[in-house]
């Protein structure tokens, strides 16, 4: 069903007062935001990197808070164990039988702080719930609701005491990004606000867990012409033929970004997708999807660099597709 | 060193209040110097070296027709000493000092030295500047060339300008840079007299023999440059107060009588000795000038095209044309056995040639009895050449008109001949006001004693035996050259016929005056031909029998008594014969006879000229066969065979040039409108309005590329119209932006797009390019028209690829690691622009 202008004019209005009321939290980092308010509606998974102490922690408690829903917190430590993440199955004496207790993945936004710190085991064991939003335990399958999403932080690689994400890990994630420093305004307005030391904590909820559903429904009714899926697998098959990338994209990837430029352009007020759109996402989206040769990495060949540079070779289309 | 010191000390708490000249005097020091404050003794050093110079500017009026110079001098003292003064009081070094009295030359010497050329006379132009530059360094040279009094060009007045800027400048640097720090001897006086005084003998030398107040001027300079020197002499004696009173007294007393003296002896003795103009040494006496050698042809030559295309056609019209006064239009004075014609400096210094450029006054002739003054006013009908048509000899010419000032550079006079050129030439509506001495002709029995003047002319060569031997035959028993000249006219002009040739004509009569129609107009049993053949016979004739004569082509129109105006025609034309008389002048003679009825029988009739006998060439056996062979004869006009009509090669050849030009030039930019056009019609027709809506964006592209905007290549469209927007400025802010939203949203969004919104967008789309028109100048506009985009843009696209392949290029070292197969570009595999229609 073909969204209308009024829909995708709704639309964009909620999805600003998300971003707005994020936006209390985390001063200054409104593209970051509307990233992660994409992933959101798109049903993806955010991945932010980044230092510690410039606000991945606050910014995903501010998201989990503003929805009206279950929430939980995984802090990622090297000896978490996967049951502590996904749940157990213990034996109730009084009952005579096994039962499920669940663990703090159940839950509508899930904040898995510092990921990179768990072991490549227990980091594995989002894998499944990630991909299919079920856990499955002993053979029975347990789904974590709709919706459901994983906004994790790590630091970066370099830093000590981290276990870097496995590939298929990574592609789980719809969106990794970094939020980076705040700039002189910003940082001046939080020192002054220095007091404040839970400014996640006083986001109100504005928006039901079902109505973030009902928005992820209609973006994915969102047009794509067939010319602009066109120029997206363009980019995508860039990845995978471009120098100094081990491999690219995988189709995973690319519907990913499809799912994503969906919601996008929606938030735009647009009931259609552009090249705009997937311009915008290419880097986001595919970036970490991407693995750069040693050697180029070694030389300081970054992911967005090499999705900026095939932007760059691919004509963006003009004319609808035949 | 010490006593200077201890003069500074104990001036300086009075320094502030320094108005008096002892006060000025004392403060000259140390202490002075590093103020960078002209001194008062400094200041009438300026003044002496200003009045020096003003007077010894003074001299250059006899070079010049005007006040112009005057101005141009004090202009020059003024940007000199000014920039000097300047360049002290603000601490300046010696080459800054330099460099601001060059800037002050170049910014102030328009309204000084050329205000012609600025703008209100005023405000520099690159003309006024150029007008600067060149008469500082050839202005000198044709100040010196140029007949006086010098009008044109108009940089000559550079010449006092700079002269006087260079003697102001150096006057003033010694003044405030030097003599402030040292002590003042009668030599370093005498130092500062060098730079008036060279300017003083500059002015002579390049004067005239007719001195500008010399007696007047010399004592004025002598005696300011004596007293200055006197008054100095005392103040530099270094006496204590005491003795200088006594000194001051005896000073003054003997200094009063050396000026005295010095002026009573300078004005009596210029005025009983002034030596006679001719002995006065200037330099433009002994330079011969450069004269112009203007290559026109002939006019005599022509003479006949106004005896027969012209004849009743107004040529020009004059008013104040007395009654039997001729116009003259040219002289000739050098013959070579064809032609009658002006002659080049080379063979003759005031050859008829010899043309010098003048203002709008003319020099007079050396060699005149004026006559009657005329003035006249002529204005230019079916009239086109390069002599001007005037009476006598000319003293004034002025050109009416808005560009009078611009065409009068183009005037050139010979004094020797009175001819003047206008090098442009004249053309039908051009006016002029002319006034001429006309030559008194004196009665021929008051020039029995006078001899022909000796006047160097070009040589005439090829003068025919047959006119040397009729000017002895006409000339008869006479003595004297008058009446030798008399003889042979009043013979020429009894017995001859006159006859332009022309079909009313009684008898034929050969146009040219060259050596064979020389030899035809004398071997006929008549004399027949015209003023042409006339004036030339009788000028050879005189220069055979060794007098200095010339051919003088003009018109003789009939002036009837009272009459205000005449319109000159053609059939006026004519020419006499000018012979030199010593201190009389050249006086005219008109041989050409006004009889016109040649009798018939005394046509002669041709001859037969016997051939030489040739051997017959041997007969053919083909011979009879050849002779059956119809013949056909063609009878018809050659000229009618000519498929251009008779129209000259020349002509031919140079259309063709032109046309070939034009079709070099024209028909790419018909190829590339016809492109375009095509291009436009295919995008704006497209079948699908969202294919036509995108078509309308990608005109808006082609076009602001032609306009010389950078559109972006690989871009979205909303990246291409941020780009846009930003080039075009403020007004086309979210203009072009919104049509790419419309054209995205038309493409994309899979909807139906009706044909009224194609429309709307086409139409977005034109006042986008208008609103892009006008931000760029002209000359874009119209370059635009014949630019293909497509070339720009694919050149942009080339230049977008060429950056990727360096950017990739970076990263070649390691490109076998990223690709098993070597790989280095995707760019061509990638690039697979969906676009139906590349324009």
């Amino acid at each position: 069903m073909a969204v209308t202008q009024e829909q995708a004019d709704w639309f964009a209005d909620a999805f600003g007062k998300l971003v707005d009321n994020v936006d209390q939290a985390i001063l200054g980092k409104r593209h970051v935001i509307e990233l992660v308010v994409t992933a959101l509606l798109s049903s993806g998974h955010v991945l932010l990197e980044d230092f510690p102490g410039t606000g991945k922690t606050v910014l995903a408690k501010a998201l989990a808070h503003t929805i009206d829903g279950s929430n939980s917190r995984i802090q990622f430590t090297p000896d978490l164990l996967p049951s502590d993440v996904t749940g157990v199955t213990v034996y109730d004496q009084a009952q005579g039988r096994f039962e499920f207790h669940k663990g703090p993945i159940f839950a509508s936004i899930v904040l898995a702080d510092e990921i990179n710190r768990a072991s490549p085991k227990t980091q594995s064991a989002l894998l499944e719930v990630m991909e299919e939003s079920v856990v499955t335990i002993d053979g029975v399958g347990h789904p974590v609701g709709s919706p459901f999403m994983v906004i994790a932080t790590q630091n970066p690689v370099e830093q000590a005491g981290t276990y870097s994400l496995p590939e298929a890990q990574l592609d789980r994630f719809l969106i990794k990004t970094s939020l980076g420093y705040p700039d002189h305004d910003t940082a001046v307005t939080l020192l002054l606000d220095s007091s404040n030391r839970a400014r996640a904590d006083k986001i109100s909820p504005i928006i039901a867990a079902e109505s973030i559903t009902a928005m992820a429904a209609l973006a994915s009714d969102v047009h794509v012409d067939g010319s602009v899926a066109g120029y997206l697998n363009q980019i995508v098959h860039g990845t995978r033929e471009a120098d100094d990338v081990v491999l690219g994209v995988s189709m995973r990837g690319a519907l990913a970004l499809a799912r994503a430029t969906k919601t996008w352009a929606i938030a735009h007020g647009r009931t259609y997708v552009t090249p705009d759109d997937v311009r915008a996402l290419a880097a986001p989206v595919l970036a970490h999807r991407m693995i750069i040769d040693p050697e180029a990495d070694f030389a300081g060949v970054k992911a967005d660099a090499v999705i900026e540079r095939i932007l760059l070779g691919i004509e963006p289309p003009a004319y609808r597709a035949a | 060193m010490a006593n200077r010191r201890g003069r500074g000390r104990r001036a300086a708490p009075r320094r502030e209040s320094d108005t008096n000249l002892r006060r000025a005097f004392a403060s000259s020091g140390a202490g002075a110097v590093r103020r960078r404050v002209v001194s008062g003794r400094g200041v009438l050093d300026l003044a002496l070296v200003v009045v020096l110079s003003v007077i010894a500017i003074a001299g250059f009026g006899a070079a010049f027709d005007d006040a112009g110079f005057l101005l141009a001098g004090v202009g020059g003292l003024i940007v000199g000493v000014g920039a000097a003064v300047l360049g002290t009081r603000l601490g300046l070094g010696a080459l800054a000092t330099v460099i601001l009295a060059i800037a002050g030359y170049f910014v102030l010497g328009t309204a000084f030295a050329v205000p012609e050329e600025g703008v209100d006379a005023v405000i520099p132009t690159l003309s006024s500047i150029a007008s600067l530059a060149i008469g500082a360094v050839f202005g000198w040279a044709d100040l010196l060339t140029l007949r006086a009094p010098v009008e044109l060009p108009d940089y000559v007045t550079a010449v006092p300008y700079a002269a006087a800027w260079l003697v102001g400048l150096i006057g003033a640097l010694l003044v405030v840079r030097w003599m402030e720090h040292r002590r003042r001897t009668v030599w370093t006086h005498a130092l500062l007299l060098a730079g008036p005084l060279s300017l003083y003998a500059l002015s002579v030398l390049f004067g005239t023999e007719q001195p500008v107040l010399a007696a007047v001027r010399g004592v004025g300079f002598t005696a300011i440059a004596l007293g200055w020197i006197a008054w100095h002499r005392f103040h530099s004696a270094g006496a204590d107060i005491a003795l200088r009173r006594g000194m001051l007294r005896r000073n003054l007393a003997s200094a009063t009588v050396l000026v005295v003296a010095a002026s009573v002896l300078g004005l009596g003795g210029g005025m009983l000795l002034t030596p006679s103009a001719d002995d006065r040494f200037v330099l433009r006496d002994e330079i011969v000038p450069p004269s112009e050698q203007l290559d026109f042809p002939s006019p005599l030559a022509g003479f006949r095209k106004y005896t027969k295309d012209l004849t009743d056609t107004v040529l020009f019209s004059v008013r104040g044309l007395e009654p039997g006064q001729r116009i003259r239009l040219a002289t000739m004075d050098s013959y070579d056995g064809v032609l009658w014609n002006v002659a080049g400096v080379h063979e003759a210094r005031d050859g008829s040639g010899s043309f010098t450029m003048v203002g709008t006054t003319f020099p007079e002739p050396q060699l005149l009895t004026p006559g009657a003054e005329a003035r006249l006013e002529v204005t230019v009908a079916e009239y086109g050449d390069v002599w001007i048509p005037g009476v006598g000899y000319p003293s004034q010419v002025s050109l009416d008109g808005d560009d009078s000032r611009a065409r009068e550079h183009g005037l050139r006079y010979n004094a020797a001949t009175g001819s003047a050129v206008l090098i442009d030439g004249l053309a039908e509506g051009d006016a002029y006001r002319l006034t001429a001495q006309t030559q008194l002709v004196p009665a021929t029995e008051q020039l029995l004693e006078v001899p022909t003047a000796n006047v160097e002319l070009p040589p005439v060569s090829t003068i025919p035996d047959i006119v040397v031997a009729k000017a002895g035959e006409f000339a008869g028993g006479a003595t004297t050259p008058i009446e030798q000249l008399r003889a042979i006219e009043q013979t020429m002009a009894t017995t001859g016929f006159l006859s332009h040739g022309a079909a009313s004509d009684s008898a034929p009569s050969r146009a040219g005056h060259g050596a064979d129609r020389m030899v035809e107009l004398f071997e006929r049993s008549q004399m027949v031909g015209d003023e042409e053949q006339y004036a030339s016979a009788f000028a050879l004739m005189a220069r055979s029998l060794g007098y200095p004569a010339r051919v003088v082509m003009g018109f003789a129109p009939e002036v009837a008594e009272g009459a205000v105006s005449v319109d000159v025609v053609g059939d006026d034309v004519t020419a006499w014969a000018e012979v030199a008389f010593e201190d009389v002048g050249w006086l005219p003679f008109m041989p050409t006879p006004e009889q016109t009825d040649v009798p018939q029988d005394e046509v002669p009739q041709p001859q037969s000229e016997p051939q030489p006998q040739v051997r017959q060439p041997p007969r053919s056996e083909n011979e009879t066969k050849d002779l059956l062979t119809p013949v056909d004869i063609d009878d018809s006009d050659t000229d009618d065979e000519d498929p251009f009509g008779g129209i000259p090669g020349w002509v031919i050849v140079g259309g063709l040039s032109i046309v070939a030009v034009l079709i070099i030039v024209l028909v790419p930019m018909l190829i590339v409108t016809a492109l375009k056009s095509r291009r436009l019609r295919r995008r704006r027709g497209a079948a699908a309005a969202d294919a036509s809506i995108a078509g309308a964006w990608e005109e808006l592209l082609d076009r602001y590329s032609e306009l010389g905007f950078d559109v972006p290549t690989r871009v979205t469209r909303t990246m291409a119209a941020a780009s846009l927007e930003q080039q075009v400025g403020e007004h086309a802010t979210g203009r072009v932006l919104g049509i790419a939203a419309l054209a995205d949203d038309a493409v994309f969004s899979g909807r139906e797009v009706p044909d009224a919104e194609r429309e709307s967008v086409w139409n977005e789309a034109h006042g986008a390019v208008e609103l892009a028109r006008r931000a760029v100048s002209r000359g874009r506009r119209i370059l635009s028209r014949y630019r293909l985009s497509s070339v720009r843009r694919w050149a942009g696209t080339v230049v977008d690829r060429a950056r990727v392949d360096a950017r990739d290029r970076g990263h070649g070292n390691r490109a076998h690691w990223g690709r098993p197969d070597g790989g280095v570009d995707n760019g061509d595999r990638l690039d697979g622009r969906s676009t139906p229609d590349a324009g």
